[in-house]
């Protein structure tokens, strides 16, 4: 169904603006994802995804406080909205379907953990 | 290193700017930069530069970067630029009668903008070369006093200016300043004549006045100093350096000279030909030769203080001190107290209309008026264009059904229009400007005392103020048809019947054409009303002798030497001094305290020697008129006019005889009482009068001739003069002449609203000329069939001029009805002897116009009615 379909990356994004609480806007995010998830992304793309998410009504966005390390300019906060969680309720469902679906995990030959 | 290392590359960061779009831009630079200042001090500056120059490439994606939108039009926009002109060029020149009104009415219409462009620019650059013009004020006082109404004026007692520079904290300098300094500058041989101030050591402190020799700081420290401007300077001894030499005034000593200023600019509230140092005052007040003014808290007429607030202070202290004076020092007389206000510099002209300005006035109620009557008419010619260019909709329909059609936008079509209103506008301030520099002089010369804010020369950068008039005047006029225009539908355009459709603007249109003749009929009205006010004036009996009567101004000289020479002359049969030129209405006022009642209050004063009533033929009713002084006499008594007998409460003028009444504190009896009769002028009622000779107020040698010989008399009256003063020429003029200059301004009044209504009138006419040519010429089918059907001329002349007459009658009831509301309750209420507005008047002006308007309709549409059908309805 488009409009509601949540990417991969987007996932993401939304779990980490979760995390964050109320410190999510660009340059926290972007860090979190980089160091949490190991993933070299630019903030061209973050906000790319973050246009997306607002589209489909996940997230909202407020204007903040600004800093001198900024050039003074203001930042933007981030937050889930309800239907954002529920969104990434339902990727988790359909994942812990499928989990559940595996009776247990099967190691290949030649797997080492 | 390029940039400084907690800056990221400017390069990149402009690109990011230019790219990005605007509601993004303020939170991704932010984040960028944040990441930036972090990464410098995690991984270093070139690494973070590095980063930086990335992530800005990165950002080059569709969400980001901006949306152009119809990208072509900005490739095409010359092509099109040059296209519409050249549309512009052709449509102008095919219909060569529209373009001839359309210039002729915005060129006619503009150069009276023009003129009030002029006045504006001239006006606000008053006292603007002042350094410090933003720190400088001036006290200004309004004395209160029951049962006495008072204006308020720009003078302040000198005294107030000696304690504030005591007491009132946060004043840098305060500058006071005496008015009247004038007399004969003597220098060995040579000798010239000099208006000037008494200023004190303050004053180029607080002024920017440019002082070219002497110590601004000292100059005007000494008594009996003088700073003279380079003019006079030159004009007394060519050539030769003044400083230190020492000129003599006759009856007010030797002035050293210690300075030469530039002359005061031309946006100079004040002028001035000396300064003299205000040390100087005291030492003249003594010797009598100065009213006693610096030390007295009830001068308000002699004395300014003008003072420099210290940086960053602002008024408050000030004005609660003034505000405690103004009670305090007034403490004996309950009956009175001063409202002490303060007055910006650059706020004297043009400002408040104030008593006892020091130089220039310019109140800003007569700018106003002209403003919104140029507006008025301005905008009467934009009018014109509007309508009839909205008539042309249906020719240029098509044009723009097919512009359309092949791919314009509404914004293109706006565009057009625009660029062939400008276009006209400023074809027609070519010619405005033409009309402008014809009827500058004569507007110049015609309006008393505007020669002082506006100047005879024309700068340069008044031209650019002009063009940029032009253009606005231009997008106004243009906006509405240009709107219309763009709004039309290209396939009702090119639908053939559509003509009638566009028509549905005919309301407004009617409208414009109402204002247009309401605002002709109103001025036309205001000059004849006017005209017939001026007319009453000068057939008015002001109750005394106006005719064969001469007034000599003394320019300072003694009353007594010069009657004493003019006796000699046969041809005069009376001479008397005084000391204003009666029924001009410049008198002046004296502190009259009744002895009975205990009131003190102003009265008006007349100075006079005992012949001035035979000579004006004054009729004394009661008593008998003082007799001459003598020298050594004390001044002790005074004739009252029966206006005064009246308001002090007597009965009748016998009973005040012998009364005694105190002037300025001086005993003084009742002699005799006059009959009233018109000393100030018409536009005043007949208030108290006192007069007594005075001798050091005279102004004034009235003297009554006989004889038919004036020329040889005026010879001889200049040859008395020349024994008394020899350098000075004498100033002789006639008091009918005089009382004719003293009501002049009606005169004024007539001819700027005769102007106006000219040129409201031959504009509206133009317009409603367009509009009967464009009628006719629409309906010519119609006409054709009406005749064939056998209507005759003058039937068909009445079908088509029927909506003109009956539109130029509406606006004849509503212009009579605002000229009445404005004539009769506005200007002609301020004038106490005066006319009423008659319909006869009102009947006048619209005769004037209905005869205009009737010729512009009644030719066009006669033309089109001889025109035979057959060639009419050939057409197709």
């Amino acid at each position: 169904m488009k409009g509601t379909h949540l990417g991969e990356f987007q996932e993401i994004v939304l779990l980490v603006i979760l995390s964050l609480d109320d410190n999510a806007y660009g340059v926290t995010i972007k860090q979190e994802i980089m160091e949490k998830v190991n993933r070299g992304i630019s903030r061209g793309a973050l906000h790319t995804a973050l246009t997306r998410l607002e589209e489909k009504g996940f997230i909202t966005s407020e204007q903040g406080e600004s800093h001198p390390d900024r050039g003074g300019r203001k930042k933007r906060y981030y937050t889930v909205t309800n239907r954002g969680i529920a969104a990434l309720h339902g990727a988790k469902e359909i994942r812990d379907q499928f989990w559940g679906k595996i009776p247990r995990l099967k190691l290949h030959p030649g797997y080492d953990s | 290193m390029k940039n400084p290392v907690n800056l990221p590359p400017s390069l990149y960061r402009k690109l990011f700017q230019k790219f990005c779009r605007k509601e993004l831009y303020y939170e991704l630079q932010g984040d960028l930069l944040e990441e930036f200042s972090l990464n410098v001090e995690e991984l270093g500056p070139t690494k973070a530069r590095w980063i930086y120059k990335k992530e800005v490439l990165k950002m080059l994606r569709p969400s980001v970067i901006k949306k152009f939108k119809n990208s072509n039009k900005y490739y095409n926009n010359t092509a099109m630029f040059r296209n519409y002109t050249k549309v512009a060029f052709r449509s102008l020149s095919k219909n060569k009668l529209f373009t001839f009104i359309n210039v002729t009415g915005l060129a006619i219409g503009m150069s009276v903008g023009l003129l009030i462009v002029n006045l504006v620019f001239d006006a606000v650059q008053f006292d603007q070369f002042h350094e410090n013009k933003e720190r400088i004020h001036r006290v200004t006082s309004k004395p209160v006093q029951v049962g006495f109404r008072w204006n308020e004026g720009a003078a302040a007692p000198n005294i107030l200016g000696e304690k504030m520079a005591e007491e009132v904290p946060g004043i840098e300098a305060v500058a006071k300043i005496r008015r009247w300094f004038f007399g004969n500058l003597k220098l060995n041989d040579n000798s010239i004549y000099a208006n000037g101030v008494y200023a004190d050591e303050n004053f180029f402190k607080v002024f920017s006045f440019d002082l070219q020799q002497g110590n601004p700081a000292t100059a005007l420290t000494n008594p009996f100093s003088i700073i003279l401007t380079e003019t006079l300077a030159e004009k007394l001894m060519p050539e030769e350096n003044l400083m230190g030499k020492v000129l003599s005034i006759p009856e007010r000593g030797e002035y050293l000279v210690t300075g030469i200023v530039a002359d005061p600019p031309k946006h100079s509230h004040f002028k001035f030909d000396a300064l003299v140092s205000y040390s100087s005052v005291k030492p003249l007040e003594e010797q009598n030769i100065l009213a006693e003014a610096s030390t007295n808290w009830r001068d308000f007429s002699a004395g300014y203080v003008y003072f420099l607030l210290e940086k960053g202070q602002t008024l408050d202290n000030v004005q609660s001190w003034l505000n405690r004076m103004g009670q305090e020092a007034y403490a004996d007389d309950e009956n009175f107290f001063v409202n002490f206000d303060t007055q910006k510099l650059t706020q004297i002209v043009p400002g408040k209309n104030l008593n006892n300005q020091l130089g220039t006035e310019f109140p800003p109620l007569p700018l106003i008026i002209l403003g919104a009557v140029a507006m008025m008419i301005v905008l009467s010619a934009c009018f014109n264009y509007t309508n009839l260019s909205i008539a042309r909709a249906l020719r240029r329909s098509k044009e723009i059904g097919v512009r359309k059609i092949v791919g314009s936008s509404r914004r293109q079509i706006f565009n057009q229009f625009t660029i062939e209103t400008v276009m006209v506008t400023v074809i027609a301030v070519f010619f405005s400007v033409f009309i402008f520099m014809v009827i500058k002089p004569l507007f110049i010369s015609s309006i008393p005392r505007i020669d002082q804010v506006m100047q005879i020369e024309n700068p340069p950068v008044l031209m650019v103020y002009f063009l940029l008039f032009a253009i606005f005047i231009g997008l106004i006029a243009g906006v509405f048809p240009a709107l219309f225009f763009s709004k039309i539908k290209p396939l009702l355009a090119l639908r053939s019947n559509a003509s009638m459709k566009l028509f549905s603007h005919l309301n407004i249109r009617k409208v414009l054409i109402v204002v247009q003749f309401s605002i002709s009929i109103f001025f036309l009205i205001a000059m004849t009303v006017v005209l017939k006010q001026y007319r009453f004036t000068m057939a008015f009996d002001m109750g005394f002798q106006q005719e064969n009567i001469l007034n000599m101004s003394l320019f300072g000289n003694d009353h007594e030497r010069l009657i004493n020479e003019l006796e000699k002359i046969p041809e005069i049969s009376a001479i008397s001094a005084s000391s204003m030129v009666v029924g001009s209405g410049s008198n002046r006022t004296l502190m009259l305290r009744n002895p009975v009642t205990n009131d003190s209050l102003f009265t008006n004063f007349i100075s006079a020697t005992p012949s001035y009533f035979d000579l004006h033929d004054i009729d004394v009713i009661a008593g008998s008129i003082y007799e001459p002084r003598q020298i050594g006499d004390n001044l002790s008594k005074m004739m009252v006019n029966v206006e005064f007998s009246r308001f002090h409460g007597y009965d009748s003028p016998q009973d005040i005889l012998g009364e005694i009444f105190y002037v300025q504190g001086r005993p003084m009896t009742i002699t005799g009482v006059i009959e009233d009769f018109n000393y100030q002028y018409i536009e005043e009622p007949i208030r108290s009068l006192i007069l007594m000779e005075s001798t050091n107020t005279m102004g004034f040698i009235n003297m009554s001739i006989q004889g038919g010989d004036i020329v040889g008399t005026l010879e001889k009256i200049e040859s008395a003069w020349k024994a008394v003063d020899e350098e000075n020429d004498p100033s002789i003029k006639f008091l009918d002449t005089q009382l004719e200059e003293a009501s002049g301004f009606l005169l004024i009044f007539t001819r700027v609203f005769g102007f106006l209504g000219l040129i409201a009138a031959s504009i509206a006419c133009l317009g409603l000329l367009g509009m009967a040519v464009f009628n006719a010429e629409t309906r010519v089918k119609e006409i054709g069939i009406r005749k064939a059907v056998g209507a005759s001329v003058s039937n068909l002349i009445m079908v088509l001029s029927k909506s003109f007459i009956s539109l130029i009658l509406i606006s004849g009831v509503i212009g009579a009805f605002i000229g009445y509301l404005v004539l009769d309750k506005l200007i002609l209420a301020e004038i106490h002897y005066r006319v009423g507005v008659g319909l006869f008047e009102m009947f006048i002006a619209m005769l004037i116009l209905f005869t205009l308007a009737f010729i512009a309709v009644v030719s066009q549409t006669w033309r089109a009615a001889k025109r035979n059908p057959v060639e009419s309805l050939r057409y197709e």
